[in-house]
């Protein structure tokens, strides 16, 4: 078993628009599956670009150590659904003709529609035109996943395509996981997904990676406010304070364990933020048994982790007004 | 008024009646341009390529002469290569005048510049897309340069149909370089010109609608290539 | 089936272009190799003549004639820039200096036929009848209009001798003088919508009468004056100057015009059942 990782970054500087994607190091193992979350903006795609080998940073390097050749071991697919202008089974077979694999092509083909919901009978045959949205992101999706990469890379994969693709594409995804260890990385602006398929999610922002998990991110700005605190105010008016930021452009990040909820407001406690929100979606962490809250602060989703237990206890439901109570000290800064 | 349904009618015999002088008109009107738009593909195709696909500097002044070039007058060609291959100018022992050969030099620079400016058009017009698609399957240099190609198939063979109906329809060339001879080098546009320089309007319509049923054939046959591009 | 679509079409096409450049090849090889390049004018191309005389000539002497028919001027460059292997036109003063120059030898003259100057049936000018010098100097001094070839054509360049020896300034610049630049029966239809008179070929006024069923709006006002006369010549392209000329077809084809035979074809070949030509190559 290769104990390599399959990519090693390090030092990348690399612009795009008006921003820079600066991640001094980056490593991901063999079989990872791994979630890019982030706003637009956060650089997920240029991140995605460097990775999928489409471009080289312009400061930096990529290390990629797949176990056959190169250039491909690792494709990409784009948010938008794109096909080249062929039938389906053309489609399908390019990338393995321009390797001049035919062995058993036909059997190969339907394999791969199969296995993103496309009954052959029905596509093999079809004109580029001929498809939905979702069909032809599924088909694109099964163009790539039939060369068995070591690394599978999706850019906002279901952004634009119907529920029903949507979960095709999901399930395929984990599939070439199980059946082939595929390592998988994935960027979205849907996070509740993101944690769904993936491991872990790495979260960016303007071009950083900022932390992975649940975590939260307050961008800013920071301003200085009263008594020595820095405030920054949310999308709806209600503001958070934290200790004064290394750097104006300072990003604070807030982690979910650091964040107490109470369905009442306390006084009395040493923590100066109390703000108050509602609870949105609660989801049960498979892997850790917790439960991830995700509540609208005053504008902002917030993530907070607390037991059944508590949630039991406190009646916590979606829905239910909560405040979330942290320390300035609590937001630490990026 | 007249001659327009008198030629109808006579175009109508014509072709039927597999009259020797049309039908020998009409062959060398199709074997000069075929050969024209043969000789421009292979040479106007890669050029379009290179000048829609890839840049450099002074890109868009070269691309503003070649558009310039689509529009040169029939005639002016016929000048300019009359004056390389009369047996007085350079190519003169080529023996290119009064021949197709000499035609087809002719229509080659004619329909070059449509060749070159609308298949750059075709692949500038390629979904950017295309080529992180193409390296992400796996296609490296030749390869996507060709698949590149075959993608904008639908815009080059309009640019292909384009030439060859320019390349038909033109007398300036045809008439200075082929020399309008009978049997020999009178294709169906100077033998247009002639009866209607006789004053034989009828039979300038009956030739002009044979040429219309040429470019209609080759159309409709590329009606079974054509595709929502 | 799709997929073979451009396969077949290719295949095709490929067959039929092979199978053209076949069809001419073959013929042109059942023509054999020897044949004569000549320059010649439009007008005496669209009379018809070379089509009937061609394949007698073929039949005698097994060559081909090919001949290009373009503006006097132009058929006299063909000659000097050696495109050609011989000439037949009808401007004697420049086929005289294109022999001068030495690029022609051996000009030999053939037959004749006539121009006419013809205009309104109403005849404004009133010029009917009279002599050539007299009717051109009435249409200078009515200001007449009148319609030119206006291309250095052989018929042009007649039409600008007759001006000279009526002793006539030509009317370059003058309102009632209408250069067209273009063929002969595109000069009449311009001169007849302008009510104009014109000078032509009697072969290209007959061509015009019958197009108009024997009643045209212009009439012949002027003719057999012995100026109007208009003698074609044969010329050989000088070999001295063009060593690739093919002086020896050249020859023969101008002593088969010049034969009893040729000249008995000349003189019978009609026009809508009219003569045209006066065979008068000198014995």
């Amino acid at each position: 078993m290769n104990k390599t990782p399959l990519y090693e970054l390090k030092d990348i500087k690399h612009t795009y628009n008006r921003f820079m994607l600066r991640i001094p190091e980056l490593i991901i193992e063999r079989g990872d599956s791994i979630g890019l979350a982030g706003p637009n903006g956060s650089g997920k795609s240029t991140l995605m670009r460097l990775l999928a080998l489409l471009e080289e940073p312009a400061h930096g390097s990529v290390a990629f150590h797949p176990s056959g050749e190169r250039k491909t071991s690792v494709t990409m697919l784009q948010q938008d659904p794109y096909l080249l202008k062929r039938s389906v089974y053309d489609n399908v077979s390019y990338g393995l003709k321009i390797r001049k694999d035919r062995r058993s092509l036909r059997e190969r083909v339907a394999e791969s529609l199969d296995l993103v919901n496309l009954d052959p009978a029905k596509f093999m045959h079809r004109s580029w035109y001929e498809l939905s949205g979702g069909e032809a992101q599924r088909v694109a999706l099964a163009s790539r996943i039939i060369l068995k990469p070591d690394a599978l890379l999706l850019d906002e994969p279901v952004a634009n395509v119907d529920t029903e693709s949507s979960y095709a594409i999901s399930e395929a995804v984990k599939k070439m996981r199980e059946m082939h260890s595929t390592t998988l990385i994935i960027s979205s602006h849907d996070i509740s997904w993101l944690n769904n398929i993936t491991d872990k999610v790495l979260k960016l922002h303007n071009g950083r990676i900022t932390g992975a998990g649940n975590i939260n991110i307050l961008p800013g700005p920071w301003i200085k406010g009263e008594k020595g605190l820095w405030q920054y105010t949310l999308p709806e008016g209600y503001s958070v304070y934290a200790t004064e930021p290394p750097e104006p452009d300072s990003i604070g990040i807030l982690h979910p364990h650091e964040i107490i909820i109470s369905d009442r407001k306390v006084k009395n406690i040493s923590a100066v933020n109390k703000v108050p929100a509602t609870v949105k979606l609660m989801v049960k962490e498979e892997k850790t048994g917790s439960i991830r809250v995700e509540a609208d602060a005053s504008g902002r989703i917030i993530n907070i982790e607390i037991t059944e237990e508590s949630a039991k206890k406190m009646q916590i439901i979606p829905g239910k007004k909560i405040f979330l109570i942290f320390k300035a000290t609590s937001v630490i800064w990026h | 008024m007249e001659y327009l349904a008198q030629g109808f009618i006579s175009a109508f015999k014509l072709l039927i009646s597999g009259d020797e002088q049309t039908y020998s008109a009409v062959f060398t009107t199709v074997k000069a341009s075929s050969l024209s738009i043969c000789i421009s593909l292979i040479i106007g195709l890669p050029l379009g390529f290179i000048l829609g696909y890839y840049d450099f500097p002074c890109k868009k002044q070269i691309r503003a002469v070649v558009d310039t070039l689509l529009a040169l007058p029939t005639v002016v060609v016929g000048l300019l290569v009359y004056a390389f291959v009369t047996k007085k100018g350079p190519l003169g022992d080529y023996n290119l005048l009064f021949e197709i050969s000499g035609i087809v030099a002719g229509q080659v620079i004619l329909i070059l510049p449509i060749v070159v400016s609308l298949s750059a058009t075709a692949i500038e017009s390629l979904d950017e897309r295309l080529k992180n698609t193409l390296i992400t399957l796996g296609a490296t240099g030749n390869k996507i340069i060709l698949s590149s190609l075959f993608e904008a198939r639908f815009a080059i063979m309009a640019a292909a149909v384009n030439a060859y109906s320019r390349a038909i329809a033109e007398v300036g060339v045809s008439m200075m370089i082929g020399g309008n001879i009978k049997w020999h080098t009178r294709t169906i546009t100077t033998a247009i010109a002639l009866e209607t320089g006789k004053g034989q309007f009828a039979m300038g319509i009956a030739l002009g609608i044979v040429l219309l049923c040429i470019g209609f054939f080759v159309n409709w046959v590329l009606i079974f290539f054509r595709k929502r591009a | 089936m799709k997929k073979f679509r451009l396969p077949i079409f290719l295949s095709l096409t490929i067959l039929f272009l092979i199978s053209s450049s076949f069809v001419s090849c073959t013929k042109k090889e059942a023509e054999s190799g020897k044949s004569l390049m000549m320059s010649t004018t439009t007008s005496t191309d669209n009379t018809g003549l070379l089509d009937v005389l061609a394949p007698e000539f073929k039949k005698d002497t097994g060559i081909e004639l090919k001949w290009t028919a373009v503006g006097t001027g132009k058929a006299l460059e063909m000659g000097k820039n050696c495109d050609v292997d011989v000439l037949l036109v009808h401007a004697p003063a420049s086929e005289k200096k294109f022999v001068d120059d030495g690029y022609g030898v051996n000009r030999t003259e053939l037959m004749y036929n006539d121009f006419v100057i013809i205009g309104p049936k109403s005849d404004p000018a009133k010029i009917k009848g009279q002599s050539v010098s007299k009717a051109m100097q009435t249409i200078s001094k009515k200001k007449a209009r009148f319609a030119s070839r206006g291309d250095n054509s052989g018929t042009h360049k007649k039409e600008l001798t007759l001006w000279k020896d009526s002793k006539v300034a030509v009317p370059e610049k003058e309102e009632w003088y209408i250069q067209t630049g273009q063929g002969m029966l595109q000069t009449i239809n311009i001169a007849a919508e302008r009510d104009a008179y014109t000078m032509t070929d009697r072969g290209t006024y007959i061509k015009y009468e019958a197009n108009h069923k024997g009643n045209p709006p212009l009439v012949i006002v002027v003719e057999n004056d012995k100026s109007l006369f208009n003698q074609y010549s044969a010329i050989e392209v000088n070999p001295a100057k063009c060593a690739q000329a093919k002086n020896e077809f050249a020859k023969q084809f101008i002593s088969w015009m010049a034969s009893d035979k040729g000249q008995k074809m000349i003189g019978d070949f009609k026009l809508m059942d009219k003569p045209l030509f006066t065979p008068n190559a000198k014995k």
